[in-house]
C-alpha cells in the first residue's frame, strides 16, 4: 500500500500558482494524495479548475483524493465559485 | 479639500514645464530639426494638459486641448504631415492653449471668438475633407440616430425569437430612450463562461462574482463537464462556466457594467429570469455556449462613427522627409533638449523647497554677515590687537561667512532661461502686429542670475524687444530694398561679464536715426539747440524721460512706456542700461545688473560727514587728485586731467545736497566710475574709509525710492549707509545742464 | 493586508491624484514616471494591481504592459490603464497587450476603488 503524499496548496491558489499546482499535481499521480488546504488565502478559477481536473483523474486512476483542513478562505472561495456542499471532494463528497 | 488645491497648484507647475516642452518641440517642428519623438512629446504634453484639466473641471481648456489633442494624434500617426508651415500653425495653437491655462488659473475669461476660430482651423487641419467624425466625449454622431435597441432581433443571432419577451433594452443614449426596470427587485439569470484570453490578462471570475454578490442575492452553479482529467488539462484553459441566479434592485446596465473589463474576452448572457426560461435551459450548455455576447451599444456607436471613410493621406513620404530635415537654426537645440529632461527626469535627484524658506535663509545669512560685522568692529574698539586669538578667531569667522552666503545665493540662483522662454511668443506676437518678420536667436539661457533679479527681467526686455521689432527692424520691402533678407534677427543673449550679468538685445535694423532723434530732444527742449553732442550721446537720449519718436503712439511700445521707464527700473535694480547703434545695421542694446540684490561689494566712503557706500564694481580707480590736475571751466564745473584725457568732477555731496557748493577734488578724494554710455566721471568724496561687502536692504521698501541712491546697508557700528547709484549720480549733475561739456573740454 | 498598488504616470498632477485616491482608500502607493521606471520599480516591489497610463516617454503603456506580462514574476498582477472614453481601439490594444481593466479619465475615487475590486482580490 502507497504511502499517502501530503500536497500543501499555496496561499494564492489562482493564475500565479495554477501551472506550478498542476505539475506538483501530475508528479503525484497513481497514488493516493491529499491535499492540505490549511494555508489559502485566495481561490481563483484557475485554482479550481486544476483542483477538480485532480479530482477526475484521481478517479480516473483509481485512487483516493482528499482534502483536509480547508481554511476559512478557501471555503469562502468554492461557495463564491459554485461548488455546493457534497458536490465534490473539495466539500466533503 | 486643501489636498486637492496642492495638486492644483502642482498642476499648474506642470502647465508650465509643459507648455515650455510643447513650444520647444513645435520650435524644432517649425525648424525642420524635429523626429517622431519630437512629434510624440508635443502629444504628450497637450495629452497631460487636458488630462489634468479635465481632473479639474476646466471645461473651456480640456474642450481647446482635445481639439489639440485629435491633431496631434493625427501627426502622430501620420495621417497629417508634419510641415514646417503646421508647425507655424500649431505654435498660434500652444499660445492658445497657454492662454486657457493661464485663463483656468485666473480665473479670467478667455477670448472665445479667438479659440473659436483656431479650434476650427486645427479641426480642419485634422481632417480637411470633414468626413471623419471623430469619437469625441461629447457623443456627436452626425449620421447615427440613437434609438432603443430590441434584443431578440434576427441580427442578433439564435435566441429563440420572441418567447422570451425581452423587454427592450435600456441604454444611456443622448435621445431620451425609456428607461429600464423601475427599482424594483427581480430576477436574473447570468451566465458566464471565460476564454482563455479572459485568464491571461489576470482578469478573475471568482471577482467578478463577488462584484456580483453585491448587487443582492446571489446563487452561483458552477458547470465543470468540459473540464477534462488532469493529463490533458492545459492549467491556463478556459474550461469552465457559471449560472448564477441574482435577485437585485439594479438594472441590466449596471449588472453587465460588472463584466465592463472582459466583455470581448467571454461568453455572457444576461436575461431576467423566468419560468418559461427555465424550461427552456438547456442542460448541457450547448446552445448558449454559441450564443453570442450581448452586443457592446458603445463599441457599435463608436464603430459607427470611426467607420466613416478617412481620406487617404498619400502625403506620407513627404511628411517622414519633412520631419527629418537636417538641423539647422539655434532653436534647433529644442529637440535634443526635450529628450534630455525626459531622461534627466528620472534620472534628477533633486529637492523641492518651498521659496520662502530659501528668502528667510537669505535674510538670516545676511544679517548674520552684519553681525559679524558689528562684532568685528567692537573687537577693534575694544582695543584688541589685529594678531590677538580673538581677531583671528573674528577673520575666521569672516571667511566661513561669506562662504555661507555664497553658498546660499547659489541656492536661489537660476537660469534666466525661464524669462527668455516667454520671448518666442512675444517675438510672434509682435512680428504679427507690426507686419514684420522676425527671427529670435537666444544664447546663454543656462547664464544663472539671483532670484530676486530673474522676475525682475522680464519687463525690461520685453520692453527691449518690442522696441527692437517696432522701431528697430524695418518693413520686409524696406529690407530687400536695403539688400538685406526680408527676415529680420533679433538677438537676445545673456552672460557673466565683470562681476554682473550682462544681457544683451540686438537687432539687424536701420540703426538709430540720429537726425530724428536728435531734432525731436531739441523740440522738446531735452538739450540745447546748439549741443555738439557725440554719436554715442545721441543715441542715448532715447533714455530721456518724454521722449518718444512715435509719431502716433503705436500699439507695441508707445503705450505710455518710454526707454526712460525701463532704464529708471533697470537703475533701481542697481543695473545700467545703454545703447550703441550702427546705422543700416542695427542696434544693440545692453543691460547690465548686478547678480544678486541681496550683497555688494561696496567702498565705504565720507561725504560731507555722511557715510556712503559705493559699488565696487562701478568704481575704475580711486584717486588723491593733485591741484594741477584740476581744470576749472567757471559755472559748469570742473573737470580732472586723467591719463590725457579729461573726466567731468561731480561732488557727491552737492549734488546730493549735502553742502552748497562743491567741494574741491584736491581737499578730498576722487572716484572714477563708468557710465553705462561708456563715459567716464571723477566722483569727489571727502575721504575713503574702506572695503566691505555689505548686505542690501532696500530703501524703496523700507522708505521710499530716492533718486541718486540705490539702497541703504547697515555697517559694523549700527548705522545705517546709504549705498550710492553711481550713475544716477552723475545723471542728475547732466540733467541740472551743469555738466561740463565734453565737447568744451575737447576744445580746450 | 494592506495592498500595494504601483501607478505609472508621466505626469505628476496625474499621479498625485492617484496617490490622493488611494491613500485615501487605504491602499499603500508606489510611483514610476514611465514605462522603463515602472519595470525598474517592479524589480523589487510585488504590488497587488498596477495602474498605468499609456502615453508616456522612454516606453508606454502598451510596451510596459507587453513587458509585464512577460515577466514571470509579475505576469498574474491585474494591471488597469488610464484611459479616455473616448477610446475604444485604445482599449482593445490595451487589452490586447494583456491590460484587465482600464479607468476612465478624468476618474473619481469611486470608480477608481470599484475598478480595482473587479480585478483585485
Amino acid at each position: 500500500m502507497s504511502e499517502t503524499q501530503t500536497i500543501a496548496l499555496p496561499e494564492t491558489l489562482d493564475m500565479r500558482s495554477a501551472q506550478s499546482l498542476r505539475d506538483q499535481l501530475a508528479a503525484a499521480r497513481g497514488a493516493p494524495a491529499t491535499l492540505d488546504g490549511s494555508a489559502v488565502r485566495r481561490l481563483g478559477a484557475l485554482g479550481l479548475q486544476v483542483l477538480l481536473s485532480a479530482e477526475r483523474q484521481w478517479q480516473a486512476d483509481g485512487q483516493p483524493l482528499s482534502l483536509v483542513d480547508p481554511s476559512p478562505d478557501l471555503r469562502a472561495g468554492l461557495k463564491l465559485l459554485g461548488i455546493a456542499e457534497s458536490q465534490s471532494f473539495l466539500t466533503g463528497a | 479639500m486643501d489636498e486637492l488645491e496642492i495638486i492644483k497648484g502642482t498642476f499648474f507647475q506642470e502647465c508650465e514645464e509643459l507648455l515650455a516642452d510643447l513650444e520647444n518641440g513645435l520650435l524644432a517642428m517649425e525648424a525642420g530639426s524635429g523626429d517622431a519623438e519630437t512629434v510624440n512629446a508635443v502629444f504628450r504634453a497637450v495629452h497631460s494638459i487636458k488630462g489634468g484639466a479635465g481632473a479639474f473641471g476646466f471645461e473651456a481648456l480640456v474642450r481647446f486641448a482635445h481639439v489639440f489633442e485629435t491633431l496631434m494624434d493625427a501627426v502622430r500617426s501620420n495621417k497629417v504631415p508634419a510641415t514646417q508651415s503646421l508647425a507655424a500653425d500649431l505654435l498660434r495653437a500652444a499660445d492658445i492653449l497657454a492662454d486657457h491655462v493661464n485663463a483656468a488659473q485666473s480665473g479670467d475669461l478667455v477670448d472665445e471668438g479667438r479659440t473659436a476660430a483656431m479650434a476650427a482651423e486645427l479641426t480642419a487641419l485634422t481632417d480637411p475633407d470633414g468626413l471623419a467624425a471623430p469619437a469625441d466625449d461629447e457623443g456627436d454622431f452626425p449620421d447615427f440616430t440613437p434609438q432603443p435597441i430590441a434584443i431578440g432581433g434576427d441580427e442578433l443571432g439564435d435566441l429563440g425569437g420572441d418567447e422570451f419577451g425581452f423587454t427592450p433594452m435600456a441604454v444611456a443614449l443622448p435621445d431620451d430612450a425609456p428607461v429600464a426596470d423601475e427599482p424594483a427587485d427581480a430576477e436574473w439569470e447570468i451566465v458566464f463562461t471565460p476564454h482563455a484570453s479572459l485568464y491571461r490578462n489576470a482578469n478573475e471570475p471568482a471577482l467578478f462574482l463577488r462584484e456580483l454578490e453585491r448587487l443582492g442575492l446571489l446563487t452561483v452553479t458552477l458547470d465543470d463537464s468540459r473540464l477534462p482529467a488532469l493529463e490533458d488539462l492545459d492549467a491556463e484553459g478556459a474550461y469552465l462556466s457559471w449560472t448564477a441566479r441574482l435577485t437585485t434592485d439594479a438594472d441590466e446596465t449596471t449588472i453587465r457594467e460588472v463584466f465592463d473589463f472582459v466583455e470581448a474576452d467571454c461568453d455572457l448572457i444576461i436575461r431576467p429570469f423566468t419560468d418559461d426560461l427555465h424550461d427552456l435551459h438547456d442542460p448541457d450548455g450547448d446552445d448558449l455556449a454559441e450564443a453570442p455576447a450581448m452586443p457592446d451599444i458603445a463599441a457599435i456607436l463608436a464603430k459607427a462613427a470611426a467607420e466613416a471613410p478617412i481620406p487617404e493621406m498619400d502625403a506620407l513620404p513627404a511628411a517622414a522627409g519633412a520631419v527629418a530635415a537636417a538641423p539647422a537654426a539655434p532653436a534647433a537645440a529644442a529637440a535634443p533638449k526635450a529628450a534630455e529632461s525626459n531622461q534627466g527626469f528620472a534620472a534628477q535627484a533633486t529637492i523641492r523647497v518651498d521659496p520662502e524658506r530659501i528668502d528667510k535663509l537669505i535674510d538670516l545669512v545676511g544679517e548674520l554677515v552684519i553681525n559679524q560685522a558689528m562684532l568685528a568692529q567692537r573687537v577693534v574698539e575694544c582695543g584688541l590687537a589685529p594678531s590677538s586669538s580673538v581677531a583671528t578667531g573674528l577673520d575666521d569667522l569672516e571667511q566661513l561667512t561669506r562662504e555661507i552666503q555664497e553658498s546660499v545665493m547659489a541656492i536661489r540662483a537660476q537660469p534666466v532661461k525661464s524669462v527668455f522662454q516667454r520671448m518666442p511668443r512675444l517675438v510672434r506676437e509682435t512680428a504679427s502686429m507690426t507686419g514684420k518678420q522676425v527671427r529670435l536667436v537666444t544664447d546663454g539661457e543656462a547664464t544663472e542670475v539671483d532670484k530676486t533679479v530673474i522676475e525682475r527681467l522680464s519687463d525690461p526686455i520685453t520692453h527691449m524687444i518690442r522696441n527692437a521689432i517696432d522701431h528697430g527692424l524695418e518693413a520686409p520691402d524696406v529690407r530687400v530694398a536695403a539688400g538685406k533678407p526680408a527676415e529680420g534677427v533679433v538677438k537676445l543673449a545673456a552672460m557673466h561679464r565683470g562681476g554682473r550679468i550682462v544681457i544683451e538685445v540686438s537687432d539687424d535694423g536701420a540703426g538709430i536715426n540720429r537726425e530724428r532723434v536728435k531734432a525731436i530732444a531739441i523740440s522738446r527742449e531735452l538739450i540745447g539747440p546748439d549741443s555738439q553732442l557725440t554719436d554715442d550721446e545721441i543715441d542715448n537720449l532715447i533714455f530721456l524721460p518724454g521722449f518718444s519718436t512715435a509719431a502716433k503712439v503705436s500699439d507695441v511700445s508707445g503705450r505710455g512706456v518710454g526707454m526712460d521707464v525701463v532704464r529708471r527700473s533697470i537703475q533701481a535694480l542697481g543695473g545700467r542700461i545703454s545703447i550703441a547703434s550702427r546705422p543700416g545695421q542695427g542696434s544693440t542694446f545692453t543691460l547690465s545688473l548686478p547678480l544678486t540684490l541681496a550683497v555688494l561689494d561696496g567702498m565705504v566712503i565720507d561725504v560731507a560727514g555722511q557715510t556712503l557706500v559705493c559699488p565696487l564694481t562701478a568704481i575704475v580707480e580711486s584717486l588723491k587728485p593733485k591741484a594741477e590736475e584740476i581744470r576749472n571751466l567757471g559755472p559748469s564745473g570742473a573737470v580732472l586731467a586723467v591719463r590725457g584725457g579729461f573726466v567731468p568732477l561731480i561732488d557727491i555731496g552737492y549734488v546730493l545736497g549735502f553742502r552748497a557748493a562743491p567741494l574741491n577734488a584736491a581737499d578730498g578724494v576722487v572716484l572714477l566710475i563708468e557710465n553705462e554710455d561708456g563715459g567716464r566721471a571723477a566722483l569727489v568724496a571727502d575721504g575713503i574709509q574702506g572695503q566691505r561687502q555689505v548686505v542690501i536692504k532696500s530703501l524703496e521698501s523700507n522708505y521710499r525710492q530716492v533718486e541718486g541712491i540705490a539702497a541703504a546697508t547697515i555697517l559694523g557700528d549700527g548705522r545705517v549707509a546709504l549705498i550710492l547709484d553711481p550713475d544716477a549720480v552723475v545723471a542728475m549733475r547732466r540733467q541740472g545742464g551743469r555738466a561740463p561739456d565734453p565737447a568744451l573740454i575737447a576744445a580746450e | 493586508m494592506i495592498q500595494t498598488i504601483l501607478t505609472v504616470d508621466d505626469s505628476r498632477t496625474m499621479r498625485d491624484m492617484l496617490r490622493l485616491a488611494l491613500v485615501g482608500a487605504g491602499f499603500r502607493v508606489v510611483e514610476a514616471v514611465d514605462g522603463l521606471d515602472g519595470l525598474a520599480v517592479l524589480a523589487g516591489e510585488r504590488p497587488d494591481v498596477i495602474i498605468t497610463d499609456i502615453n508616456m516617454p522612454n516606453l508606454d503603456g502598451f510596451g510596459f504592459i507587453e513587458a509585464v506580462r512577460d515577466d514571470a514574476d509579475n505576469r498574474g498582477t491585474p494591471i488597469l490603464v488610464l484611459t479616455t472614453e473616448s477610446d475604444p481601439d485604445k482599449k482593445a490594444r490595451a487589452r490586447d497587450a494583456g491590460a484587465t481593466g482600464w479607468i476612465v479619465k478624468p476618474f473619481n475615487p469611486e470608480k477608481l476603488v470599484q475598478a480595482i475590486r473587479r480585478v483585485a482580490a
